[in-house]
Parts: C-alpha cells; structure tokens; sequence
C-alpha cells in the first residue's frame, strides 16, 4: 500500500509540474470574467447563463486535463522509457496499475477543485455567488470523468497516444447514448440488432445518470438515494476497468 | 545460506513478432553465471539481444525457454529487485521532476533497505558529481547527467547485484572515470554485477570476465584476470611512424600495425622484445612506448562481435567455448584506433 501511495503522490506531482494546469485555469478565470461582464448580452438570463457556463466549463476543464495530461503523461512514461526505471524497482505491476490510475484521479479532483475556485471567485466578483449545489455537481462531475479516467488507463495499456484518446473519446461520448440503444432494441424488428444493441447498452458506461447539472442550475438536486446508487455504479465500473486493464498490463512485455 | 552464484542463466530464448506471422529470435539458448563478487561484461553488437537478456532478468519481459535466477530467486520478484539495481539504456525521468525528487521517488519505493535515507541521498549527489543539479528539473539536464542520475538511483539500495545497461555511453571522460570507481568500489564491497556494452574499452576496465554475446549465445567468455596474467608475456613495441622503413631494413620479417602517427609491433615475447630494443635503440630508432600486448584480444573479439546474428549457435547443451589457452595469430584485420565497434 505505501509504494501505490508514493506512486498517487508521484503522479500529482509530476501532473501539477506542467503548466497546462495553470493554463486551463488561467483561461476559465478569463472566460467566466468575460461572461459576468457581458451581463446585457444575455437578455436578462445573466445569472442561469453564468452558472450554466461555470458548470460547464469545470466539466470541461476535467476532460481536457484527463485527455491532454493524463494520456500525455501516460503516453510519455511509454514512449520514453520513463517506466523502465520504476517497474524494476520493488513495485508490483497491480501496484503500479492502481497507483497511476489514483494518481490520475486525485490529479483528476485537483483540477476540478482548482477549476471550481475560480468560478467561485469570478462569481462572487460579479456579485452573482457560486450557484447552491456546487458541491454536488463536482461530485457527479468528478464520478463521471473517473470512469473516463479508467478507460483513458485501460486503452492506453495496449494503444498509442492518437487511438488512446480516440477509444477514449468515443466511448465516453456513446457512453452518453447508452440509455438510447435499450430503447433502439426495443423498437427494432431485427433480433440481431436489437441483441447488439442491448449488449452495447450494458458494456458502455451509463454516463447519462451523472448529468445533474441542468438540474443543479435550476434549482433541483438529486436525491441521496441516487447519489449512492450513482457513486456505487461508477466504482464498480472503474473498479472492473481497472481490473482488465491490469490483466492486458500483467500480460505485456515492458520495453 | 547465501547463493554462490549472483546470475545463472541456462538456456534462455525469447523471440519477438514482426508483422503478423513472421518471428525473431534473439536468444537462441542464452547460457551465462556470474560468481558472487564478479563483474561479467556482457559484449556484443546492436541488437545482439543485451537489452533484451537484461528486460528479462528484472522480470520485464517475458521468456520462451530456459530458467533465470538472480540471487537465487525467480526475475521479477519485489524481494529480488530490493537487492538488484538496474541501470536501463538511455535512461529516462519525468522531465518536471528534479533531481532531489527523482531521488527521493526511488529511494521512496526501496524505503526499508535504506536505513539513513537522508545520508544515502546525500552520498549519491556527492558521488555522482550531482549536487550543484539537485534543484534542476530533469528536463533541463544533459543526457550525461540523467545517465550519471540513473547510475544515482540504481545504487540507492546498496544492491547486491548491480545490471547496467551501456552505463557509461552518454559520459564525458571525466565522469566515466568517476562512475569507473565508483563502480570498482561497489566491486570491492563485494556486489556483484552484469555490465553490457558494444564498447570494449568500457568493459575492460571494470570486468573480470567478458562474454561475447552473438547470434543469441554466448559465442566465447573470456576472463580478464587470466590475460592480464599471460598479457605480462606478450609486449608490444610502439615507434614512430617515419621509423617504419628503417625497420623493415634492420627486421623484414617483422610486421606492424599502424596506430595514427605511429607503428606498433605486437605479440612480442618477451626476449624477442629485449632484443629489438637493443638493436633498434642503437640503429637510432626512437621508441614512443614499451608494454603488455593487449591488441591481439580486442582484434579477436572484434572479429567475433562482427559475426552476422544467423550464426549458428552452438548445441544447447554444450557451453560457451573458453578462450582459447594458446592464442592462434593475431587477426590480419588492423585493430581500429578506437575501440567501438
């Protein structure tokens, strides 16, 4: 456990060293300033309009630090060599498989909080203050992009950084459609269709339950019942990512 | 009771896909030991299959046939890589690291076999000239140092069985003079250690034996202690180049091999040696230098380095052949004035 742990700590360090991180924060601060003072260009819908963006622009800031740093990082760590001199020290390979994958989550919640500040900020300098439910809505984010985070780690430990990030783009975004292809088998006449489409449904991830975020803006949360049911989903989803990507790591020649 | 021998692998193979069908095999049987306290320089071209055995001996990759044992245990263990430092080729850190952190990474992952961690660290940067870098981010190092930094952390747990990968390609001469005693000193507190290279002047220095590692096997081993001992009854004579023709004229029969500016008479016994001196000192023919004949070795492994890979390799159950104890004549090929190959 302590070597996963120098490895969690290892891999935020080496995340937070790139300046992207600032980048990315630098650049919300400004749009979310740029929003708030373009007040009368939203017809009197400042406020939902604010938060709307601020919400949104978290959630992005989550996946742009997944997809550019977190398979940047992974991709480089490979390509250099970088693991060579890691894995021949008295690190297990499932060690090295949980430790990079924590370490891009806590690098993960990191970005989200940072982002989350400075919406905060920019909110209450705009005199409009954070929306009521922050809190949850980076949570959810935060579940959501984990699972993101899983399948950005499981394709990278058989893929470059270009498919990596295609795979992980593609699954995420159908993973949003999921609830679509149940109903697609239940419409279609072809059974095989409607088979392939049930299957899909179950393997891709259903990412639909954790946008709560309209409903945050306006005014609704969700119930404590559906957060555990979500929260108990996305691990068990991320737990089984992990567990077949460390089966395919287990497997492969380290070169 | 401890192992006698630090490495032993007995007919090790490992073969990689190109394409869909199509297979290379890169060990075809790879047999070698290392004493306790030895250092064996394993010697051989690019893409001979040195980093190949070495990914395999620290359970990186995986083999075909044949059994490894380091220390007496299986590769790959967490109890055998507490007592094995690695050096890769061309080593590699995270960029925004530096190299305090770098080494206190390492030293994080091998924690119990540190007991004064802040020490350690300190000897390392001291030893491995690295201290005036300790603040510098990886990515503003030259590759000389990362490779010194590498070496840094490879000893972090004062290992007993140290594998280094071309330890000694990225330096300048005066670090691989450093890393050459640092490496003799982890030598003499009886570490053991497996040094691979296609450079033989790296490998001489340092090694007790050498293997010659070609078409997947090792196609001869030869031990460094034994020619030293019989080097003493080989010289060589080195003259100028211009004195060249007057030698001819004093001994037709003599042939040299031409060293840059100069000439250089090798694989002379000893008597033969005093007697050339004597005549040629008083024909006026200046002498640069007098000593040990070494050349006759580098040009033979040469020769056996330049071997192509598809070279049969020998019965599997039969050994390296030892280096032969009465040398045949020097390879008419003119030794090179450096020593890579």
């Amino acid at each position: 456990m302590k070597r996963v742990g120098v490895l969690v700590l290892y891999s935020v360090q080496e995340t937070l060293r790139d300046r992207l991180l600032l980048g990315l924060l630098a650049a919300g601060a400004i749009l979310l300033l740029l929003v708030g003072l373009l007040a009368p260009m939203t017809l009197g819908a400042r406020e939902k309009t604010f938060h709307d963006l601020g919400l949104a622009w978290i959630h992005l800031s989550g996946i742009l630090i997944l997809l550019v740093l977190g398979v940047w990082t992974l991709h480089r760590e490979r390509e250099r060599g970088i693991w060579l001199t890691i894995l021949t020290r008295p690190v297990t390979r499932v060690e090295y498989v949980f430790g990079r994958l924590l370490g891009l989550l806590c690098t993960l919640a990191l970005a989200l909080l940072g982002s989350a500040l400075v919406y905060s900020i920019v909110a209450w300098i705009t005199g409009l203050g954070p929306v009521s439910g922050l809190g949850i809505s980076l949570a959810y984010g935060f579940l959501e992009m984990s699972i993101l985070a899983g399948l950005i780690f499981l394709f990278s430990t058989f893929s470059g950084f270009a498919l990596t990030v295609f795979l992980a783009m593609a699954v995420f975004f159908a993973g949003h459609l999921s609830a679509d292809l149940l109903r697609l088998a239940a419409l279609t006449e072809n059974p095989l269709a409607g088979g392939l489409a049930t299957v899909f449904h179950w393997l891709l991830p259903h990412l639909e339950i954790f946008r709560v975020r309209d409903a945050i803006v306006g005014g609704a949360a969700p119930a404590p019942m559906e957060v555990l049911r979500s929260t108990g989903y996305a691990l068990a989803y991320l737990g089984a990512l992990a567990a077949v990507a460390t089966a395919i790591f287990l497997r492969r020649d380290i070169r | 009771m401890q192992e006698s021998v630090a490495l032993r692998i007995e007919g090790l193979r490992k073969s990689y896909r190109v394409g869909l069908r199509r297979r290379i095999e890169v060990l075809r049987g790879l047999s070698l030991r290392v004493e306790r306290g030895e250092v064996y320089g394993l010697l051989g071209r690019n893409g001979a299959g040195k980093s190949t055995t070495f990914r395999i001996l620290m359970g990186l990759g995986r083999h075909e046939a044949g059994s490894v044992r380091l220390l007496g245990e299986r590769p790959g263990t967490r109890g055998v890589r507490l007592r094995v430092g690695y050096c890769p080729e061309n080593p590699q850190f995270p960029p925004g690291l530096t190299v305090l952190e770098v080494l206190r990474f390492h030293r994080s992952l091998v924690g119990e076999r540190v007991h004064s961690p802040r020490t350690r660290i300190d000897w390392l940067l001291e030893e491995f000239h690295l201290d005036e870098y300790r603040r510098r981010p990886v990515r503003a190092l030259s590759r000389g140092t990362i490779q010194r930094l590498a070496l840094a952390s490879a000893l972090m747990a004062r290992p007993e069985l140290l594998i280094l990968d071309e330890p000694l390609t990225a330096l300048d001469p005066l670090a691989r003079h450093r890393v050459n005693e640092i490496l003799l000193e982890q030598k003499r507190q009886g570490a053991s250690m497996i040094i691979a290279s296609h450079i033989l002047g790296e490998l001489e220095s340092v090694s007790d034996r050498l293997g010659v590692l070609s078409g997947g096997v090792i196609q001869r081993e030869i031990d460094l202690r034994a020619e030293a001992a019989e080097a003493v009854r080989a010289l060589e004579i080195r003259v100028p180049g211009e004195s060249e023709a007057g030698i001819r004229a004093l001994d037709p029969d003599l042939a040299g091999v031409t060293e840059g500016q100069a000439v250089c008479y090798r694989e002379l016994a000893f008597d033969q040696a005093q007697d050339l001196l004597r005549r040629w000192s008083a024909a006026g023919i200046p002498i640069l230098s007098m000593g040990p004949s070494r050349r006759t070795m580098e040009a033979e492994i040469l020769a056996l380095i330049d071997q192509p890979d598809a070279a049969p390799p020998p019965p599997e159950d039969q050994p390296a052949a030892p280096w032969p104890a009465t040398r045949p004549a020097p390879d008419v090929r003119p030794a090179p004035e450096k020593e890579t190959v």
